[in-house]
């Protein structure tokens, strides 16, 4: 390849490229507001995230259950055991019969 | 014309080389500062917060963790209304964030008046650009005060933490505080995990454009964040809520000045364990900093007859006792030394069985007892219980006080010793010898964490592997005195109080308080420790009540608080009476 020639295709790369890198700067220079915008829904939603796993935790605390079940007009039940034994009425009654 | 052109040129000339020098100047002289000047422009360096991991309950309830909360401050030059309607719009809000919920309604009224008056005053600074109105307010309050559309109101996004139940397990758990270095944990789980609940902050360093937004393929390094791990204890919440509520209503009842309950299962893992009086540890800053402390590990007492059990299990594995030796030396008092010895009720049984000297909390038959085993055998199976030495657990403030050391022991020593005077141990030490013949002869370490983790998104977990201390005294050792406390549930003092039918290995104490050198003849330690079933035990647990009013003794103030509680774990244990 001649000298000019070199010269001509050359300029012509770089007068090429130079329109490439001005078409690129336009397309991302407007991709940076939307990458600047998702950070802000990123943080948003993780900001919310926490507020909830906060509301969740306080609402599965024993503490409020036990406020909204007394609210509810819940009363601890008392715990009765069933026992195997015969019980003394039932032994009475089989005397009386003998 | 020539001397014209020249002097033109020479101008021209001049001007360039001044141009060129200029240049020269900024691109090469200056030119690393300035391009420094710009980066520090666009480059834009932050940090990076991470957020405290969470402490679970061992249902993965929450017990702690991180709180959203907002600094609210005013610029006084840029307020649009009066200070004093401001003021009269965001006391009540303030009141409701600040003062606990059952704050009287003349507390409130008192607070609203106050907080008025403050914030009348910060808000009529009009010299100064910064004023903070309130810190650690809640989402829900910041949205309350942006309804009222202020102008010159700013808000600063901070995090605090927050204790869904309440002040409960708060010894446990301990707090977070500030100090040089930003938060920090103190006490319990807090201040213990401090390392692993914080984590550690990143850095990241991005080009922006003058907007703030970020620039693609722009310059961007980062050191990523390591978040806090969150802890997944072994306290159980259910247990943790029926202890408290009876421990509160029992130092009531018995007219204490204060008591602890531990519960934990033999191998070590601690389900629950409260102390009164306790402190808020979200308002830790309003409450009295000797509070702080758990007593549960911090704090030491004489032990009283509850320490008979460990002594006596000593002397059934040296071989130096068996349970129907029979003591003949308990007919009366007993002088050793410049002292002499008695029994708790001043009634004395002749040739008495240990099993009846424990049944009887029998101190002539403890000293008896002690005699037998002597005092180097003393030492050696009380080090191997644990007593005199930190039992390791994992809350930070845990103390022991000194065992008297080896070789040292007098004969009134080993006397006094035997039936749990002149030596002291924490709850925890107690809690854990006595776990120790609940497991079968091995003596386990406390623990309060299971594992760790990176919380819900993450999928890593380590577990805390159980540790033991090996075996302190045999099985058949183990069992003997196990026998020896079924009996001392069963026939002892505190019979009238134990519930029918379950079977539970305990043991009553009144330990007198010493005073300038003196036992208080009023003042005592009222406590229950026992395990049930006792055939298969599945919970340890110890009841204290410091200076009890209605009466002294253990079996008729600490063993029926026992027993009341335990009549609601055997329930949810599962445990239904065998007899």
């Amino acid at each position: 390849m001649t000298l000019p020639a070199l010269t001509r295709y050359s300029t012509f790369l770089v007068g090429v490229l130079l329109v490439v890198q001005i078409l690129v700067s336009v397309v991302f220079s407007s991709a940076g507001v939307i990458l600047g915008e998702l950070e802000t829904r990123v943080s948003q939603l993780s900001f919310e995230n926490q507020l909830l796993q906060e509301r969740v935790a306080a609402s599965g605390s024993l503490q409020e259950i036990a406020k909204r079940a007394t609210e509810l007009g819940f009363v601890p039940s008392p715990t009765a055991y069933l026992s195997p034994e015969t019980p003394h009425a039932q032994i009475l009654t089989t005397q009386v019969g003998h | 014309m020539d001397k014209r052109a020249r002097f033109v040129g020479i101008l021209l000339g001049a001007a360039t080389l001044l141009l060129v020098g200029r240049l020269f100047f900024w691109q090469v002289v200056k030119g690393a500062q300035l391009a420094q000047y710009a980066r520090s422009q666009y480059l834009r360096s932050e940090q990076i917060a991470t957020q405290r991991g969470s402490i679970l309950a061992s249902d993965g309830g929450v017990l702690a963790t991180s709180q959203i909360t907002w600094q609210m401050w005013a610029d006084p030059t840029k307020l649009t209304k009066k200070p004093q309607e401001i003021a009269r719009l965001l006391a009540p809000i303030f009141t409701r964030e600040l003062l606990p919920e059952d704050a009287s309604g003349e507390a409130q009224l008192s607070f609203i008046e106050n907080k008025e008056e403050q914030l009348e005053k910060a808000l009529g600074k009009r010299d100064i650009r910064w004023v903070l109105l309130a810190d650690k307010l809640s989402n829900e309050a910041k949205l309350a005060v942006e309804n009222f559309a202020l102008p010159g109101v700013g808000w600063t996004l901070g995090e605090t933490r927050f204790y869904p139940e309440g002040s409960a397990a708060a010894h446990l758990l301990g707090f977070v505080g500030k100090d040089e270095g930003g938060e920090r944990g103190y006490f319990g789980l807090e201040g213990f995990y401090d390392v692993t609940l914080k984590g550690v902050k990143g850095i990241q360093r991005a080009e922006r454009d003058v907007r703030g937004n970020p620039i693609p393929f722009g310059l961007f390094s980062e050191i990523a964040p390591q978040s806090g791990l969150d802890i997944v204890t072994f306290i159980d919440r259910t247990v943790q809520y029926i202890i408290e509520r009876h421990l509160a209503s029992g130092i009531e009842k018995y007219g204490a000045k204060g008591g602890s309950v531990v519960v934990m299962k033999p191998t070590g893992e601690v389900l629950a364990s409260a102390s009164f009086p306790s402190y808020d540890h979200a308002r830790y800053s309003e409450a009295d900093s000797t509070l702080f402390k758990n007593p549960a590990v911090a704090d030491s007492f004489e032990p009283g007859s509850v320490f008979k059990v460990l002594v006596m299990a000593a002397a059934l594995d040296s071989g130096a006792v068996k349970p129907d030796t029979r003591c003949d030396a308990c007919s009366g008092p007993v002088t050793i030394g410049k002292y002499q010895i008695h029994t708790w009720d001043d009634k004395y049984y002749p040739q008495t069985s240990m099993t009846d000297v424990i049944k009887h909390s029998d101190n002539i038959g403890m000293a008896f007892v002690g005699g037998r085993l002597g005092g180097d055998k003393m030492w050696d199976y009380l080090s191997g219980f644990g007593i005199g030495r930190l039992t390791d657990i994992d809350l930070q403030e845990e103390s022991t006080p000194a065992l008297r050391g080896k070789g040292k022991w007098g004969d009134i020593d080993v006397a006094t010793t035997s039936f749990g005077q002149g030596v002291a141990v924490t709850p925890i030490q107690l809690v854990r010898a006595v776990a120790a013949i609940a497991n079968h002869g091995i003596l386990p370490v406390p623990r309060v964490v299971d594992k760790m983790g990176e919380g819900r998104e993450g999928t890593w977990e380590q577990e805390i592997p159980a540790k033991d201390e090996g075996r302190v005294i045999s099985e058949d050792a183990a069992a003997k005195i196990t026998e020896m406390m079924i009996e001392a549930v069963r026939a002892g003092e505190a019979k009238w109080a134990a519930p029918k039918g379950f079977l539970i290995a305990g043991k009553t104490g009144t330990a007198q308080i010493p005073i300038a050198g003196h036992y208080s003849p009023e003042k005592t330690i009222a406590s229950f420790i026992g395990f049930a079933p006792a055939d298969d035990p599945e919970f340890v647990m110890l009841v204290s009540l410091r200076e009890p009013t209605s009466s002294p003794f253990g079996s008729e103030t600490a063993a029926p608080l026992w027993f009341s509680i335990a009549r609601d774990l055997f329930p949810y244990f599962g445990i239904g009476p065998s007899q």
